[in-house]
């Protein structure tokens, strides 16, 4: 059991990497990944809002959707639920805590829209997982995330200073970088 | 199968968190910012979109 | 004439994925073949149009204040409808996209159009609109999927979305012991991309100083 979940834990933070094997956040991570602060920034507050949300969205669905046989509902309650996390968590902020806000405030609306969110709420009820797998697993996954944007905004400090060809300037030469990643996170399979 | 009392409590149900998500909303909209955050923008060039509101060119 | 320009904008000029960076997601993944890229084209096509619609019939008595909350609702249940349907008449197409027809939620595209355009126009416009992004869209995923898929597998294969035994076309254009598979993993998708992104800057440059010579003539 403890094995099996150290399994899933590794799976999803490292093997199927959200960003470089399943490529969802891909506008975070090119867009907050400017400055390692930022990239921590952004990371904490992922995982904050997916292990939250997924909590939230597993027990609405197995309390109150299925047992009302309205299953195909998930899409738009998990959507909402995310939005009024969101919405929530940065009112909280914004009362207990200004420095808090200060370094994690700003990247909360970021999060509404972003893919990986919604993409675990899903798999939790997919993949049918039982309340300590989907835990497990709605901690791997952001953490993932949080990882890689976190190597990638220290990669992309020193690319600025690199003569890069004219038409690569920006975001297609940090899509090559990311390519380049997933090759080496590829090499990760074998972990498992 | 579905009975009156089961598709009220569906339709109560989703008024209620339409109705949380709307109330945080404007809750959240009314909260001011903590004094020295009143101009944190995120900065976000991920995406070329000048409509997007993390752009920085949105509030131009 | 205006109509015309806003409707073309989203092919080059406004291109949304290569230039814009939008839905870059679910582009980098479902582009492993011909068959994905054209359903999921025409899935985000019916959900851009029916969402520009309806959010543009009710920008008038949407209070501007809950104007987002109102239509990521909106949007969430028509992309419902649209997996629904896609899981009832087309199963093949459902399981190879799988995860990514629910996330159509997200995608900025049609969030980005709704607040940008729809918000603010006219119900014809709004569909014309969508119209154009959407197929601005479906071709650059079709052109990113068949680079692809013609350099992993060295063929071109379409089958019937409705029914997966059903070969509509095939046509080898690479012997099979020359084929690059890597361009099915991650790393194709994301060189694939970065070269096509970069090719369209390298494009508008080159318009742009064509642009620049033409005038400095007509000023000598």
């Amino acid at each position: 059991m403890l094995g099996e979940l150290f399994t899933l834990l590794i799976t999803s933070v490292l093997i199927n990497n959200v960003v470089l094997n399943q490529f969802l956040g891909i506008c975070p991570f090119m867009g907050v990944s400017k400055k390692a602060s930022s990239a921590i920034g952004m990371g904490l507050a992922v995982v904050f809002v997916i292990v939250a949300a997924s909590i939230v969205t597993f027990g609405l669905y197995y309390l109150v959707l299925a047992p009302l046989q309205i299953q195909y509902m998930d899409l738009i309650t998990f959507i909402l639920v995310i939005a009024s996390l969101v919405q929530l968590t940065e009112m909280f902020i914004k009362k207990t805590s200004p420095s808090l806000y200060q370094s994690l405030g700003v990247y909360l609306p970021l999060i509404t829209t972003n893919c990986v969110v919604l993409n675990v709420c899903l798999q939790n009820i997919e993949q049918q997982f039982d309340f300590v797998h989907m835990l497990v697993y709605s901690v791997g996954t952001p953490l993932g995330f949080a990882l890689v944007l976190y190597v990638f905004s220290t990669i992309r400090e020193r690319l600025d200073a690199c003569d890069v060809p004219n038409p690569f300037k920006g975001n297609p030469i940090a899509l090559v970088v990311a390519g380049i990643m997933a090759l080496a996170f590829g090499g990760l399979a074998g972990l498992v | 199968m579905m009975n009156v009392q089961s598709i009220v409590t569906a339709v109560l149900f989703f008024a209620l968190l339409g109705g949380i998500y709307a109330a945080s909303y404007y809750l959240n909209h009314k909260t001011p910012k903590p004094p020295g955050c009143e101009d944190l923008k995120p900065q976000c060039k991920g995406c070329h979109d000048k409509n997007c509101i993390n752009h920085p060119e949105y509030h131009r | 004439m205006d109509r015309k320009k806003n409707f073309t904008a989203g092919f080059l000029r406004e291109n949304p994925v290569f230039s814009l960076y939008l839905g870059c997601c679910s582009t980098l993944a479902i582009t492993t073949s011909l068959n994905n890229a054209i359903g999921m084209g025409v899935a985000v096509i019916a959900v851009l149009i029916l969402s520009n619609v309806l959010i543009s019939l009710m920008r008038k008595i949407t209070p501007n204040e809950i104007r987002i909350p109102v239509y990521i609702v909106i949007i969430a249940s028509l992309v419902k409808v649209i997996q629904m349907l896609i899981q009832a008449y087309a199963e093949a197409l459902y399981t190879s996209l799988g995860t990514f027809i629910p996330l159509i939620v997200v995608n900025c595209i049609i969030l980005g159009r709704a607040e940008a355009f729809a918000s603010k126009n006219g119900v014809l416009d709004s569909a014309l609109d969508g119209l154009g992004m959407g197929l601005g869209y479906t071709c650059s995923i079709i052109v990113m999927s068949l680079i692809r898929e013609i350099l992993a597998t060295g063929m071109i294969h379409f089958t019937n979305p409705f029914d997966a035994a059903q070969v509509l076309f095939e046509l080898r254009l690479i012997p099979e012991d020359f084929v690059i598979s890597l361009f099915s993993q991650p790393f194709g998708a994301f060189c694939t991309f970065a070269c096509l992104a970069a090719a369209l800057v390298a494009y508008k440059d080159h318009q742009a100083k064509k642009q620049e010579r033409l005038e400095k003539k007509e000023a000598k």
